[in-house]
């Protein structure tokens, strides 16, 4: 388990959700576990990958994939069955305090709406301990580099569904975290606005040596953002750049791609659900 | 920028985190000026009606009695507002917000600061501001509209809020471990605390004519004896109106100081094993 460089280390890690309760004492659940009707739910097996520093890393895979689970233990908001995720040699679930501020999740922020745009991003700041004058030069700064300028003074609440996420994404980049993780961040988005943020994004990382796991089932946006990717489906299928995946299924795009790959792995396990040919065992 | 970061620094960040989240919580707020309007004269409303009711009760001689021989209080009126006050500062008291793991946990969990902070300085919203200036204008119409001084300066009384405070801090902490497990609103001994408050432990009524109810009475009054709140109840008054020093009061909480050493025990307890078990079960970011 040696820290070999890398950004981010994920190492045979499984999350096997036990099965809902069905109540708060739990007696019944108690009962039902006694007598085996209870199954855990597997969200990831299996799984280990690494994410080099200043890489765009894309989570793939169908729904129910665990791609927000893999975030959300990546998160420490939820404890691995086994395995480990070393953030720069440090696992981030057993030794979570030494990791504390170093990474950043878009998804989780909330905001007054009816505070204005400035005020909020410097609540932003102070909740990542930038000092006034540190948030004041890092927010100018993004707000040009997004150009948000014009709508600094209004109110959360009167700013469309595209530049709420641009606000939550220049106060999740206000953190200066070495790790951002952005769970499924531009469903709001019209195609223009999506595209010029992929591209300050890109300026962003380019500039900063920042890493990006971006989770999405957008494969047009993966296509396009992604340095590498890795399709999970509750295990992990592979780990390619978008366009050797292309070359491999030798598709012309990654959504085409992407369904060819999961077509195979489905037919690889109903296979090996069925056993070997007679006479082969 | 995080980790390595100096002790001055570090306390200059957290009063910036308390401050920042304090002002924007002041901006909402006051953004729909007719609802703080409405807020500020609906509490002068509500203790003038309570100071009216026991305005309208002077005179019956053998609850004036009672009152004095067991409260220390002379009339309904300071009966009344003294308990609304005593009520009033142990709420306000309360230095953590029990709903933030609920909501905030997945929020702040990676911040650079550590979560308790967090939780502490997120109860310094609105919240905290309308019990401030609510406990602030319950003092002020009880002394200016009716007369009723407590004194403020006795150390027993204090005592006895703080008192009060740390049960309540410790029931928190209950809940937070409550409402992180179940998603729900309130945990069963909070709800038993907050129903029976107002009609069981002195705050409004006199617990000795509870045992007068027909019937039932006798059964009900034992629930004022279990209940902490009334001891910090009587306490309170005794040593705020009737000048009670700190030695004699303090025999008389051994009940409220053992259930907020309890609650204070297993509310924190419970706040841990929920956090560990919904992280297990995969529910911590659930709202």
């Amino acid at each position: 388990m040696s820290y070999s460089g890398c950004k981010l280390e994920v190492e045979d890690l499984a999350k096997r959700y036990p099965p809902m309760r069905k109540g708060t004492v739990g007696i019944r659940d108690l009962i039902d576990t006694l007598k085996g009707r209870r199954e855990e739910v597997l969200a990831l097996e299996d799984v280990g990958f690494r994410v080099e520093r200043g890489e765009w890393f894309g989570l793939l895979g169908p729904n129910g994939a665990g791609k927000t689970t893999f975030c959300d233990l990546l998160l420490d908001i939820t404890t691995p069955t086994s395995g480990h995720i070393l953030l720069d040699g440090v696992d981030v679930n057993r030794d979570h305090d030494r990791v504390r501020g170093k990474i950043c999740e878009m998804e989780y922020w909330s905001f007054y709406s009816r505070v204005n745009v400035r005020d909020t991003l410097r609540r932003a700041g102070a909740e990542w301990m930038l000092t006034k004058e540190e948030t004041e030069e890092r927010m100018n700064w993004l707000v040009e580099l997004f150009e948000l300028e014009e709508k600094m003074d209004d109110w959360v609440i009167r700013l469309s569904r595209g530049m709420y996420v641009k606000v939550k994404l220049i106060a999740t980049l206000m953190s200066g975290a070495e790790l951002y993780v952005f769970d499924e961040p531009t469903p709001w988005m019209d195609v223009f606005t999506k595209r010029k943020l992929y591209e300050q994004l890109g300026d962003y990382k380019k500039r900063t040596g920042t890493t990006i796991i971006w989770t999405t089932h957008n494969l047009h946006e993966a296509q396009e953002t992604c340095d590498r990717i890795a399709v999970l489906n509750n295990r992990l299928v592979t780990v390619t750049t978008p366009k050797r995946l292309m070359d491999d299924m030798q598709k012309a795009n990654l959504e085409d791609a992407f369904i060819a790959l999961l077509q195979e792995e489905r037919e690889q396990k109903d296979q090996q659900a069925m056993g070997p040919p007679p006479g082969m065992g | 920028m995080t980790t390595e970061v100096s002790t001055r620094r570090k306390l200059r960040a957290h009063i910036r985190l308390v401050t920042t989240g304090f002002g924007n919580a002041m901006r909402e707020y006051f953004s729909i000026r007719t609802r703080a309007a409405m807020r500020i004269i609906g509490t002068f409303m509500e203790v003038a009606v309570w100071g009216v009711i026991g305005w309208l009760m002077a005179g019956n001689v053998a609850l004036e009695e009672s009152i004095l021989e067991f409260y220390m209080t002379p009339t309904m009126v300071e009966f009344m507002l003294s308990g609304l006050i005593i009520n009033r500062m142990v709420d306000m008291a309360q230095i953590f917000n029990p709903w933030f793991f609920r909501m905030g946990y997945k929020t702040y969990h990676n911040r650079p600061f550590n979560i308790w902070v967090v939780a502490l300085a997120k109860n310094l919203d609105h919240m905290f501001f309308w019990r401030f200036m609510g406990l602030i204008m319950y003092i002020l119409v009880a002394a200016l509209v009716f007369r009723v001084n407590l004194d403020y300066t006795s150390t027993a009384f204090w005592f006895v809020i703080v008192l009060g405070a740390l049960f309540r801090l410790g029931l928190n902490l209950f809940t937070a471990g409550w409402t992180v497990l179940t998603k729900g609103e309130e945990d069963p001994i909070n709800w038993f605390y907050n129903t029976t408050s107002r009609l069981f432990t002195g705050e409004l009524i006199p617990i000795t004519y509870i045992e007068t109810i027909p019937l039932v009475g006798p059964y009900l009054h034992y629930v004022s004896l279990v209940h902490p709140k009334t001891y910090i109840q009587t306490e309170g008054r005794r040593a705020a109106i009737g000048g009670v020093k700190f030695v004699d009061v303090l025999p008389n909480l051994i009940i409220p100081l053992a259930a907020a050493v309890f609650f204070l025990f297993l509310g924190y307890v419970t706040l841990r094993v929920a956090i560990k078990r919904a992280k297990r079960e995969g529910i911590m970011k659930w709202g």
